[in-house]
């Protein structure tokens, strides 16, 4: 027979870390990328 | 922004797409095989010791090229002159205050170049109440091609080690306050260093390398207002994506991976180690019992060896090496 310990009674860390958040999950597509382009083009 | 005309004629048209797919292609490998590129590459699996600084040193030869980039950005332009649906084979970052293209990205280094606007700048010091003073955990150096005339405070906190605790996170404290130059370089060593722009008169472009070689398990945040430790983040995508994975696997109920999850338990970061125990115990308690004995015997992080003494008590309380015999929790039995 399988033992199984339900997860929300396990103790849980007092310092909490949240997941990573990668540059490329930060992304953002569509026509921002054009105006990021015209943003960095007229800054040159 | 595209005309919904002009966008709806596009989706009618299979040809004009496979047109602008075929030139994001074409722009994507010209770029692949530019020296700017290619060279950065060579570099980096040439170093003979992957510090930080000497990977930081590779980002600074690809930033002094910056003709060469301006020359690309000034191609991307063209293309999407000629196609409003071309898009530039970088990938976009964005933020409240940046948006940026990402040149280069690999495990150790990634290059981007962005703008803070001076617009979104002045929205976020609008009456928004109180911001976080961010500590990426990783080395970052800015080289600002304009600055904006910007005004910078630069933050020091107690340096992220392996052995964080919130508990013990301490204050962050301003360490000064300047105005930056056009053409001028800052490094900042993310595991105890961070600045927050107080004031902008035009836009800000700037290179960004991340150097993530050395980087601290984790990116602390704290208040602007109290200067008190609020909250962290992982710094490593692929524990995060292990932590993802476990929580998967036990929830599809997938037995036969518990000898990968046992192993990934060996994970350098101690919140990947104990996440990874949880979903091992609620698996298969048995399985997790020798593991978590060791844990709370010679974890290196005093919170995991807590958390799985803790635990041993809560649901071990006498067991043997016979196994295991739980006392509280929600025992199953799927036969």
């Amino acid at each position: 027979m399988k033992k199984m310990i339900d997860i929300t009674a396990i103790p849980e860390l007092g310092t909490s870390v949240g997941m990573h958040g990668s540059v490329k999950q930060k992304e953002v597509k569509g026509p921002l990328c054009l105006g990021v382009v015209v943003a960095i083009v007229i800054a040159l | 922004m595209i005309a919904g005309a002009e966008l709806a004629a596009w989706l009618r048209d299979g040809t004009a797409q496979a047109r602008s797919l075929a030139a994001v292609e074409a722009c994507a490998r010209r770029w692949s095989r530019q020296p700017l590129m290619t060279e950065i590459e060579r570099a980096l699996a040439a170093l003979p010791e992957r510090s930080a600084a000497a990977v930081l040193d590779v980002a600074r030869n690809f930033m002094d090229k910056s003709d060469e980039v301006a020359s690309m950005m000034s191609e991307l332009m063209a293309s999407s002159r000629a196609d409003p649906f071309f898009r530039p084979p970088f990938h976009p970052m964005s933020s409240e205050i940046h948006s940026g293209l990402l040149l280069f990205h690999n495990p150790d280094l990634s290059i981007a170049l962005g703008v803070s606007g001076v617009d979104l700048l002045a929205a976020k010091g609008g009456p928004r109440g109180p911001a976080s003073i961010n500590f990426s955990g990783i080395t970052t150096m800015f080289r600002y091609l304009k600055a904006g005339e910007a005004t910078l405070s630069f933050w020091e906190a107690p340096p992220i080690t392996d052995d964080f605790v919130a508990g013990r996170a301490g204050t962050c404290r301003c360490t000064g306050r300047r105005k930056i130059a056009d053409g001028e370089e800052i490094v900042i060593d993310g595991r105890y260093q961070s600045f927050t722009i107080e004031h902008a008169a035009s836009d800000m472009l700037y290179f960004q390398a991340m150097a993530r070689t050395g980087a601290a398990p984790l990116a602390a945040e704290y208040d602007s207002e109290t200067l008190a430790f609020i909250g962290a983040s992982s710094t490593d995508e692929a524990s995060s994506r292990v932590q993802m994975m476990v929580s998967l696997l036990r929830m599809m109920e997938r037995e036969d991976a518990l000898p990968l999850i046992v192993e990934s338990l060996a994970s350098p970061h101690f919140y990947t180690r104990w996440h990874i125990m949880r979903e091992l115990l609620a698996m298969d308690a048995e399985a997790g019992l020798e593991p978590l004995r060791r844990m709370a015997a010679d974890d290196p992080h005093p919170e995991v060896r807590a958390a799985a003494q803790q635990t041993l008590e809560l649901f071990f309380d006498g067991a043997d090496e016979a196994g295991p015999e739980p006392v509280q929790g929600d025992m199953q039995c799927r036969a």
